[in-house]
């Protein structure tokens, strides 16, 4: 099992180191002098000249590398301009906001494409089907920034169902003991109900708008999957040894049929990350997205850079443990690695 | 094409009466791109402050905007800009992304391995995400937005050409060919590249509805175009404020046109797949 | 000494809708099974053989349509029969075990977890032993088939055993709730030789043990040859001899037998004296096939056979549909069976 775990933590090292590169090349890819960039709008010659050697921005193009490497290493990803922080304490303090959306996005997704995906396969060419089929295209159209706005219309403005649609908490609330940043998570730690609805009221609409991103890959391919296992063999043996039709359809069928959907996660964790930065400036929601976004505003470019390293770093990271997982659930997978 | 594809083609459309909706659609859209900016009723960039936000009506058939601005006169003229960055950056990446991808699945050896690297790392990252990152590094341009978009849009080329390239590799008639004398850019060129063209094509279709989605996002968080060009991005950024405050047809109708223009490349790229491989329907 | 048989067929017919027509799949099928008999249904890839065994379990394609006839198992009507009876029945009553048996099992399931799922289901059945506990059962069904080690097999998944061994564990999963019929759609196909006759040797030294009925399907007539008591020759949706495995090997009454036999090897024949069948089965969505579908394929044919379709007769003891048989047909007797 061990063996399994290192061969796939190996096989993402090249990812790690690409993503490293690229970031690298970003940063210096300022048009102009990207010492004028980090020093700021109203730097001084002299600031820049300062700045220039600190980042050694004068040195060769490889040895610039190692710098940087070594840096990230230290966890130095140099300092945000408009707050004076270090952009890796900033990212790190706002990424469990990022992560809460994210994660129920996709539960709520599965949720919802699962047993739609399932029943378009019990019922192709369907009414049903074609349905499924429209409602899933619809949702890859809508462009996340219309169906947030479109949700905290209707939902806020015309039903006042939801709070207003601005940051992670009421203002009359203050934050919970940070455990883990996770506001649900650390609100049932402190055991404060009251806390938690509050903070689950906030989420339901950002996570409603990813959620619906993303509910076309997740649904088609469930219902493929399930197309391709229903008509396998074993499912034939299950039916004529009289088993009920759940327990066909469930253990037998979706079980099966889940192992490829598994795999598409990869991809959807990328779309759900692109579309939280829209997300988060939408809903005002105080994550690393918003905060890239901000920083961009304001010129000020080592926390965009921090931000584009840390979401490339998160997403390969994310496709490691997609791949664990599939590994952990098909049991055909360790024998043949 | 032959009277079999036609029928084929027939067929299918026949079948499935939303496909027939998404190319009149997609044919709409066209049409509102070369056509719209001489068409419109008011001048997209003609403020007029006495007439601010106000609902859809018969003078202004989508409302204005805080400016007084028509803004179904600017969600037309967006069209073209939209459709135009989706274009040039879809073309950029299949032009560049499917002789790579052809040569790595033809060649094999060191170029595969490099050309599949440099397309794993890109895939690596959230692909807006590095949009992102590239035009904030190159620039704030429309020129910027349009490379960033093409070159994430590049591994999608690159992996269609070198499975095209990889499967016939080894084919007889590849073999045959070569004998013959024909070189390898000519094989490439004449053999190997219209066989990969009907699953690229479908990929150009869910390609675009992907970049107008991507260049109205990167709009939408101040990236790229800038106000008060209009873009549909930007139109429904503009309009965000005022949700809270009723003023829904500010950001509505540019959103709702923008969905539609997605949602017709998604279902011709559906359409493609079916025509082209049936076996692929999903 | 005659019972009423286990399984009666009477007129049986079925038809696919397709894209690309109407496929008359079977059609005036007559079949008799009798308690503890071995029947071998043998026919051509294509005759029908395995799509009458779907259409008896209930199990067919949704595109199917019955045409016709009867199908009586131990007194109830199984086409009449609505899916929960159905259900019950399968399984427990009647079984079926198929070819390829890794891809019959379900690869990420244990193959104990598979046998209690079955054992589960048919767990309120009479006659079914509940004094002990599901897993015990398992480990019993998969002794029963010859299984060595059964408490540790129970364990596996299906890719981490051989071929004859998945075979064994899909019987065991097919005899576990002791069903008084067994159908066996080419058991041994895929299988090597001498696992072949293992598989074979275990399925009819159990359906003897257990009096139990087996319908083994095959293409393979040689096979049919020495396991089976009675055999029912197929061809293109017709059933057109029947007769006991002496009979008819002696005197094959059908011309399409008669050509299975000679394209078979057997002791006494040599390659050289081998002949294919001439022709090839006829495109069942035609609208024009002849009443005797063989009668394109056979140099006895005459206008007759093109208009009228001969009828089997069930209960002659070598019945065959053909108006001009190779032999005379025996008389009628009442039915005996081995």
């Amino acid at each position: 099992m061990w063996r399994v775990v290192t061969t796939r933590l190996l096989s993402a090292l090249p990812n790690l180191a690409g993503v490293v590169v690229i970031t690298f090349i970003l940063t210096r890819a300022l048009p102009g002098d990207p010492a004028a960039y980090f020093a700021g709008a109203a730097a001084t010659e002299e600031a820049i000249a300062q700045v220039r050697s600190q980042l050694g921005l004068d040195k060769p193009l490889l040895e610039q590398f190692f710098q940087y490497v070594a840096a990230l290493a230290r966890g130095d990803m140099g300092l945000s301009l408009t707050t004076g922080q270090p952009v890796a304490q900033e990212l790190l303090a706002r990424l469990p906001a990022s992560l809460e959306m994210v994660f129920l996005a996709l539960l709520l997704a599965c949720a919802i494409a699962l047993p739609l995906g399932v029943l378009a396969a019990t019922r192709p060419g369907s009414w049903v089907d074609q349905l499924c089929r429209l409602i899933t295209t619809a949702g890859v159209s809508l462009p996340t920034f219309f169906t947030g706005l479109l949700l905290a219309y209707v939902f806020y403005f015309l039903l006042g169902w939801a709070p207003s649609p601005m940051g992670r908490l009421d203002p009359m609330f203050s934050p919970p003991a940070t455990i883990t940043g996770l506001y649900l998570v650390d609100a049932a730690l402190a055991g404060d109900p009251a806390m938690w609805w509050a903070s689950l009221k906030q989420l339901i609409l950002p996570v409603l708008t990813m959620a619906i991103f993303v509910l076309a890959p997740i649904a088609r391919m469930t219902r493929a999957s399930m197309l391709s296992v229903l008509s396998a063999d074993f499912i034939r043996t299950a039916r004529a040894s009289g088993l009920s039709r759940g327990t066909v359809l469930v253990t037998y069928a979706l079980r099966n049929a889940l192992l490829p959907v598994v795999t598409t996660l990869g991809m959807v964790f990328g779309f759900m990350l692109g579309s939280s930065v829209i997300v988060e400036k939408v809903f005002g929601w105080p994550g690393v997205g918003s905060y890239a976004i901000d920083a961009l505003t304001a010129s000020d470019y080592a926390p965009v850079q921090g931000f584009v390293l840390a979401m490339g770093v998160l997403f390969v990271l994310l496709n490691l443990l997609v791949d664990l997982l599939y590994g952990l659930i098909d049991p055909r997978v360790s024998v043949t690695s | 094409m032959n009277a079999e594809t036609w029928k084929h083609i027939r067929h299918v459309l026949g079948e499935n009466p939303v496909t027939l909706l998404a190319v009149a659609l997609f044919a709409l859209f066209v049409l509102m791109a070369l056509f719209g900016p001489s068409l419109v009723p008011y001048d997209p960039l003609a403020s007029n402050s006495a007439v601010a936000l106000q609902p859809p009506s018969a003078a202004h058939w989508f409302g204005t905007d805080a400016l007084g601005r028509d803004i179904f006169s600017r969600t037309v003229v967006a069209t073209r800009l939209d459709l135009g960055i989706a274009v040039s950056a879809v073309a950029a990446s299949f032009v560049i992304g499917m002789p790579l991808g052809l040569a790595a699945g033809f060649f094999g050896g060191w170029w595969d391995r490099i050309v599949t690297r440099a397309s794993d790392t890109i895939m690596a990252f959230p692909l807006f995400v590095l949009a992102m990152g590239i035009v904030a590094a190159l620039g704030n341009t429309v020129g910027n937005i349009v490379l960033a978009t093409a070159i994430i849009n590049l591994p999608f080329y690159v992996r269609v050409a070198r499975a095209e390239a990889n499967v016939r590799r080894g084919a007889g008639w590849i073999e045959a060919a070569r004998l013959s004398g024909n070189g390898d850019a000519r094989i490439l060129a004449v053999h190997l590249f219209p066989n990969a063209l009907p699953p690229a094509m479908v990929q150009v279709s869910l390609n675009m509805g992907w970049a107008i989605l991507n260049a109205a996002g990167l709009s939408f968080i101040g990236l790229g175009v800038r106000p008060p060009t209009p873009e549909w991005g930007i139109l429904v950024a503009e309009g965000a404020q005022f949700i809270v405050s009723g003023e829904w047809w500010v950001s509505f109708f540019p959103g709702a046109v923008l969905m539609l223009a997605v949602f017709s490349f998604n279902l011709l790229g559906d359409a493609l797949r079916d025509i082209f491989d049936p076996r692929r329907r999903t | 000494m005659s019972q009423p048989p286990l399984l009666e067929v009477r007129d049986f017919g079925l038809e696919f809708r397709t894209r690309g027509g109407t496929v008359r799949a079977l059609e005036g099928i007559d079949l008799q099974l009798h308690k503890g008999e071995i029947v071998g249904l043998v026919g051509e890839s294509g005759s029908g053989k395995s799509v009458l065994s779907y259409a008896l379990l209930g199990i067919s394609d949704r595109a199917a349509r019955i045409t016709g006839g009867s199908a009586v198992f131990g007194g109830m009507d199984l086409l009449s029969a609505d899916e929960a009876v159905l259900a019950d029945l399968r399984g427990r009553e009647i079984s079926m075990i198929f070819q390829s048996p890794r891809t019959a099992l379900n690869p990420i399931r244990r193959v104990g977890l598979q046998l209690q799922d079955v054992l589960r289901r048919h767990a309120a059945a009479p006659g079914v032993d509940l004094g002990r506990s599901l897993k015990e059962r398992a480990a019993q069904a998969l002794r029963d088939v010859a299984i060595s080690d059964p408490e540790r097999r129970l364990a596996a998944y299906p890719f981490e055993m051989s071929g004859g061994m998945c075979q064994r564990v899909m019987i065991a999963l097919a005899l576990a709730c002791r069903p008084s019929l067994l159908i066996a759609d080419e058991p041994t196909t895929g299988l090597d030789v001498t696992t072949q006759a293992a598989v074979m040797d275990l399925i009819t030294g159990l359906a003897r043990e257990r009096h139990m009925a087996t319908l083994f399907i095959t293409h393979d007539l040689a096979l049919a040859a020495d396991y089976c008591d009675r055999i029912v020759v197929m061809h293109a949706g017709h059933a057109v001899e029947c007769a006991p495995t002496k009979s008819l090997f002696a005197a094959p009454l059908h011309p399409y037998t008669a050509r299975l036999m000679s394209s078979t090897p057997g002791e006494r024949s040599s390659i050289v004296s081998l002949e294919p069948v001439p022709g090839n089965l006829p495109d069942l969505r035609r609208s024009d096939l002849p009443a005797c579908r063989f009668a394109e394929r056979c140099e006895r044919a005459t206008e007759r056979c093109r208009r009228e379709r001969p009828r089997l007769d069930g209960r002659s003891a070598h019945g065959v549909a053909c108006w001009f048989p190779l032999r005379e047909a025996a008389p009628l007797r009442e039915s005996a069976h081995v």
